[in-house]
């Protein structure tokens, strides 16, 4: 009786290649700096990995479905904004519950994504820009752009803890955890694989009776809740709400370079979530490393945009084939459909 | 006895009608062709099975019961399934989740991937295919995606599975493999509609066979009891109007304009033919047979194997289709909406466009001339229009033929060879004789025109000479004074 031969998948050498690059950087930081390597700068490094991780969960899982949110940061930032509002209001309440009322809100704030992309069919790339100013603004208007405390510590608490003596936070499983899981839905489930199939070829999809709309919106309120998450994270790192803490350093365009640089397709229907994540431990490895080493911030910040410009080059690359199913047969001489 | 039926089917685009009050049945465990030219009406009536389209007139029955959908996948659920040359795969994804898709196996709440496996391994076991389960679709040769698509249909246990063109992208092995599975499909009592005009493999394979032709019915045979010379008549022998007759042409063409020796290309073969000034030549052939990849070449628009181009005796190769246009070339692509025009650019931009380094005044365009340009090209091809800045998208389509036309006219451009490429699709009659005049007028004034059309009367009657493709060589070549449909025809199918 056939099996199927688990074991003869591909070696995933994207992944390998990001290792080696971590390491590479790890290396070089080392030799220049070995004085560097403190369990403070580890833990740090891990942190700002964390909060990252979580928004890179949501908008890669986004990105395979074909759809694209450049309004993760500003969701993000705005569902600080309810957490510290909420908190100032009720300063008794236990923290879950400002803490769910950010969620509600990133999740509110996906599915205004995905009616406008789903339902009013506009492009998701602009609209999602459009309401990322939307949200900028309106924390403008509501704080004047001036920092608000929190009112209790209740939260800061969320990454101080650490395994033991380890400078590894438990944020950190925590977001390990929360990555081992939605690999499982999209690996594993009839949901995840339905996710690639969509963003490989909706038409396909749709004829075969699937619902890329709807799947869609899904992922749209996935992304928003999830951007939640990585804002109470940075809301208790930050210790403070600070209107531009997050959006100045555009974590989503960095989650958006890291997911494709992980071998996540630009072009939605190809990617690996671990992939993704990988990628965001290679761009914080690196930016750290970069300032270490004291190199100026405009080094970090071309580095940054060349390594955006890299991973969509190995994407166009990965990409040609993947879409077009190929037009000719192995025989040369076959008729060729008309142009 | 389970049976389809078309039952009185009518559909109209603007300008064209494409099905005529269609009516004919398919009947279980038997393969019934569609049969006729380009433009005959198989495709639409093939899109309206597939809920791509709605009728306007008549009914779809299936064993009694009408058909009515609002959805492609609403058909498919049904039992019906068309297989299109266009794949409705996802080439990222394994051979098994694509037979899958929609329905892969669940178990404990993850897709059992080892059933998957199994079930469609059984599957590919069944067709006798050397596929593994686990291949993304893109890593297989096309013929092997185009079983995928099919076993698709038969996981789904689809009562009626259409094919348009099955066979032609496949090698003759591809084609034997894929006969046998339709034969096991008509064995396991599936109705088939079966789209092609390959003459022989409807003999191969086919139990009955519709001929369609200006989108009516003409005839349903049954194929033992016909022969090829019965279906090509059946085909062709239209009327012949007196528009051709009443065309002004060009009497005495001049000398040799464009050479071509031995073209070789991803698509063609072996390719020579000579083009005089002042004369037509027609390309005759099925689709697919080479003919665009033949003006493309010369055009610069595809690599070059091997072979000369001599253009007004110099040899000549072009690797953009810019430089094609700097030497006098002019190409008006088939597809007019998507190749030939900028669809929400005006009509004046859209005839300045080759010229517009021409029509400068030190660096800014210059209007008054670009106006008069376009007003000269309006007027001389009575193209129906308001104003000269009406977008192209609100033109009709033969309106929009006369604008690409117009735009290889003017004087700035010198065009010393038209390439046409099947320049009437989709437009009314009137509209064609006008642009079959504007064609004979080219020709008049010196430019040796290539008039690709698919349509068999306009091309034995337009072009002076007709050359005919098959399967990218050319088989033939006729003068008008000796051209017939069924000679034509002949060469274009027979091979």
């Amino acid at each position: 009786m056939p099996r199927r031969s688990f074991i003869k998948k591909p070696p995933d050498t994207k992944s390998v290649v990001l290792l080696a690059l971590v390491a590479a950087v790890l290396l070089v930081t080392y030799i220049v700096k070995p004085g560097s390597f403190t369990a403070g700068n580890a833990n740090q490094i891990l942190l700002v990995i964390s909060y990252l991780g979580i928004m890179g969960v949501g908008v890669s899982f986004l990105l395979i479905s074909g759809g694209i949110d450049f309004a993760a940061a500003a969701h993000a930032t705005c569902s600080m904004l309810v957490f510290t509002e909420v908190t100032r209001i009720a300063p008794a309440l236990p923290a879950i519950i400002p803490f769910l009322a950010a969620l509600a809100f990133g999740a509110l704030a996906g599915a205004v994504n995905a009616a406008l992309v789903e339902g009013l069919s506009m492009t998701s790339f602009i609209a999602t820009i459009g309401m990322a100013s939307v949200w900028n603004g309106v924390v403008m208007w509501y704080t004047k752009g001036g920092t608000l405390a929190l009112a209790n510590d209740s939260i800061i608490g969320l990454t101080m803890a650490k395994i033991g003596r380890t400078p590894v936070p438990w944020v950190f499983v925590f977001v390990a955890a929360l990555l081992a899981v939605y690999s499982t839905v999209l690996n594993r489930t009839r949901f995840g694989r339905s996710v690639l199939m969509i963003g490989g070829n909706a038409g396909a999809a749709r004829l075969a009776g699937l619902n890329p709309a709807k799947i869609r919106t899904m992922l749209y309120i996935n992304t928003g809740a999830l951007s939640a998450v990585c804002g109470v994270v940075f809301l208790s790192l930050s210790r403070a709400f600070v209107p531009k803490g997050l959006t100045q350093n555009t974590p989503e365009l960095t989650a958006l370079t890291a997911t494709i640089l992980g071998g996540v397709s630009f072009m939605g229907g190809a990617g690996k979530l671990s992939g993704a994540f990988l990628g965001i431990i290679l761009i914080q490895v690196l930016s750290y490393a970069l300032q270490i080493l004291s190199l100026p911030l405009w080094i970090v910040t071309v580095v940054n945009g060349l390594l955006l410009l890299i991973a969509l080059l190995t994407d166009a690359i990965a990409a040609k084939g993947r879409y077009a199913l190929k037009s000719k047969s192995h025989a040369p001489k076959a008729e060729q459909t008309e142009m | 006895m389970e049976y389809l039926e078309f039952r009185n089917v009518g559909k109209a685009f603007p300008g064209v009608v494409a099905l005529d009050g269609v009516s004919f049945t398919a009947r279980a465990g038997k393969v019934v062709a569609l049969l006729g030219e380009n433009g005959a009406g198989k495709s639409t009536l093939l899109k309206i099975l597939s809920a791509d389209i709605k009728a306007d007139t008549g009914k779809v029955v299936l064993s009694g019961k009408e058909l009515s959908f609002s959805s492609t996948a609403q058909a498919i659920n049904a039992g019906i399934s068309v297989i299109y040359q266009e794949r409705q795969l996802i080439p990222a994804m394994s051979v098994m989740e694509n037979v899958f898709i929609g329905e892969l196996p669940v178990k404990n709440g993850l897709v059992d991937f080892n059933r998957l496996f199994l079930d469609t391994k059984a599957i590919i076991d069944k067709f006798g295919l050397p596929i593994d389960p686990e291949a993304t679709v893109m890593s297989l040769p096309v013929a092997y995606q185009q079983m995928v698509e099919i076993m698709k249909a038969y996981r789904r246990d689809c009562l009626v599975i259409a094919f348009d063109e099955p066979t032609a992208p496949l090698t003759d092995t591809e084609i034997d493999i894929l006969f046998n599975i339709i034969r096991q499909l008509k064995e396991a009592g599936k109705i088939i509609i079966y789209v092609s005009h390959r003459i022989r493999e409807i003999f191969q394979i086919t139990d009955e066979i519709a001929v369609l032709k200006d989108g009516r019915l003409v005839k349903t045979l049954t194929t033992p009891e016909t022969d090829q010379q019965e279906l090509i008549s059946a085909m062709v022998g239209r009327d012949i109007g007196d528009t051709y007759a009443s065309l002004d042409r060009n009497g005495e063409p001049g000398s040799v304009v464009l050479e071509v020796d031995n073209l070789c290309t991803d698509a063609v073969d072996n390719v020579s033919f000579t083009l005089r000034a002042g004369e037509i030549v027609g390309f005759a052939g099925l689709v697919g047979a080479g003919r665009t990849e033949v003006a493309r070449a010369i055009f610069g628009a595809d690599r070059i194997l091997s072979g000369e181009i001599r253009l007004g005796g110099g040899s000549v190769r072009f690797k953009t289709p810019r430089d094609a246009i700097k030497a006098g070339i002019a190409l008006c692509p088939e597809d007019r909406k998507e190749q030939g025009l900028v669809l929400w650019a005006s009509i004046r931009d859209n005839i300045c466009m080759p010229v517009l380094h021409k029509l400068k005044k030190l660096i800014f365009l210059d209007g008054a001339a670009q106006d008069r340009l376009t007003q000269a090209a309006v007027e001389k091809y009575s193209i129906r229009t308001p104003s000269l800045w009406k977008r192209a998208l609100e033109l009709s389509g033969g309106n929009q033929q006369k604008v690409i036309l117009g735009r290889w006219t003017s004087d700035e451009v010198a065009t010393r060879v038209l390439i046409l490429d099947e320049p009437t699709k989709g437009i009314d009659i009137g509209t064609k004789a006008e642009i079959y005049q504007l064609v004979c007028d080219f020709a008049k004034r010196g430019v040796g025109v290539i008039f690709i059309s698919s349509e068999l009367t306009e091309v034995i009657n337009v072009a002076d000479r007709i050359i005919v493709m098959h399967n990218g060589h050319i088989t033939g070549e006729v003068a008008r004074q000796d051209a017939t449909e069924e000679k034509v025809l002949s060469l274009a199918m027979l091979s």
